[in-house]
């Protein structure tokens, strides 16, 4: 007699997405970081903002500098960068 | 071998296979295993813990990370079916999940970390003997169905619906054996103060599960069973201030004592806010020693340097930061007079922080 097998995975919620409008030129717009800080990364992560800042001539910086490494950025945090950046630079991973 | 796609269920999808040997090996091709062999989670045994909890289905307890799978009753059920629960487990379980979803424990992080913590399950209350829990030899381990079980039905849910893999997404870089069940009780009748819960709010008459991310137990001899506390103290003391361990950025560490090192700390007058404190005093490194580990930003504020000057290589750098990030739990067997104990590391101040979460049993366990 055969057997009927119940699947156990979980159904992921596929959330909506509308694309972003594209930025035409990233020079002189405002610019977001978010770091994870994490300590292998730190010496990297200045350097690339200041080759960012050197070429693109922000208009303005915002940035979220995490303080836990391992945690997401909190959400009133993001939501504010969001709406006073252009774009954003985010720095992820070791 | 051959599995047919079937019915749908409100949720769950269902495949049909020939034989029992089959529906085995369905589950290793599916990768619904976690390296073990698991029970078929067929209807009829789904069923049995559905109709057990009464509960709705397709009631969302939440979602797992990393994958984001939503753990519905049924879902659950069916992972501890494969787990092989039987039905009056799974209120712990899911208890366990929830409390696990608490932002606090960051369990994204806890599964995806290259650290190797996972998340132990500490239950302490009426239901322990009242499930058959072994708190006595080898409490940790193997040779009973409502720890490993249960351990392992948590690891299946984190597996199954989280999509907790290792190497893609979970990077861990060893794991340990607790990542297939990681499960252990309080022994009340041994322990010389009050339960667990009980120290963390909760009434003696509830069934409560805590959860830390921790590493695998580290024995150690207390010598609790000759020597003088001071020293047993110092013993333990010196198994937590390890310079590989994380809670040089904060967090918690889970010390299990044996019921001797527990009854001779008490006959020696300690109450257990008196034992934290005392191993939280003696848990500590020089700064000289704690500099040579590299931990984490020193502009990060979990940074050590933020509670002791860096400049005095002759300070002392403390691993707990406070006797709440020690949970002293009684377990295990007498022993002999090497006291053991066991002491599991935390994340750290990063996450795996220390949950907890009344068990709601459906019938006449608890109301």
């Amino acid at each position: 007699m055969s057997i009927q097998l119940l699947d156990p995975t979980g159904r992921v919620e596929k959330g909506r997405s509308t694309p972003e409008r594209r930025i035409g030129v990233l020079e002189g717009k405002r610019v977001g970081y978010i770091f994870n800080q994490h300590v292998s990364a730190i010496a990297f992560w200045k350097g690339l903002e200041q080759a960012l800042e050197g070429k693109l001539s922000p208009l303005s910086l915002h940035r979220i500098y995490k303080a836990n490494t391992w945690a997401p950025a909190p959400k009133a945090d993001v939501e504010q960068l969001l709406e006073q950046t252009d774009f954003a630079v985010v720095g992820v991973g070791a | 071998m051959t599995a047919t796609r079937n019915q749908e269920t409100d949720t769950s999808s269902m495949f049909e296979v020939a034989d029992m040997e089959a529906a085995v090996e369905f589950c290793y091709q599916q990768n619904w295993t976690d390296g073990l062999p698991v029970v078929p989670p067929t209807r009829s045994a789904v069923d049995r813990i559905l109709d057990y909890l009464g509960r709705d289905p397709g009631e969302v307890i939440g979602v797992i990370p990393p994958g984001n799978g939503m753990a519905t009753i049924e879902k659950v059920a069916i992972n501890c079916t494969m787990a092989g629960c039987k039905p009056e487990y799974v209120p712990i379980v899911i208890a366990a999940i929830e409390a696990i979803l608490e932002e606090r424990f960051n369990l994204n992080g806890v599964q995806t970390t290259t650290h190797s913590c996972a998340p132990l399950c500490m239950v302490s209350g009426p239901a322990v003997k009242a499930l058959g829990f072994n708190t006595r030899e080898g409490s940790f381990g193997h040779g009973c169905r409502a720890s490993a079980s249960i351990g392992r039905a948590i690891r299946l849910v984190l597996w199954n619906i989280g999509g907790g893999y290792p190497g893609e997404p979970c990077k861990t870089t060893l794991g340990h054996p607790g990542y297939y069940s990681f499960c252990v009780a309080e022994d009340q009748d041994s322990n010389p103060w009050e339960a667990l819960h009980v120290e963390r709010g909760f009434r003696p008459e509830d069934t409560v599960v805590t959860l830390s991310g921790v590493t695998a137990p580290l024995t150690i001899a207390s010598t609790a069973g000759y020597g003088p506390m001071e020293d047993v103290f110092y013993v333990l003391a010196d198994a937590i201030s390890v310079l590989g361990s994380n809670l040089l950025t904060g967090g918690d560490a889970v010390l299990v004592l044996s019921p001797m090192a527990a009854k001779n700390m008490s006959g020696a007058g300690y109450s257990k806010q008196a034992v934290k404190a005392e191993i939280v005093r003696l848990a500590t490194r020089s700064v000289r020693d704690v500099k040579r580990r590299r931990t984490i930003a020193e502009s990060n504020p979990m940074h050590w340097n933020k509670i002791v000057d860096a400049a005095n290589n002759d300070a002392r750098v403390p691993y707990l930061r406070d006797p709440q990030n020690l949970v002293l739990l009684t377990s295990g067997g007498k022993g002999s007079g090497a006291g053991f104990c066991a002491v599991c590391l935390g994340w750290g101040g990063l996450g795996g922080h220390t949950v907890s979460r009344r068990v709601q049993f459906p019938g006449s366990l608890h109301a």
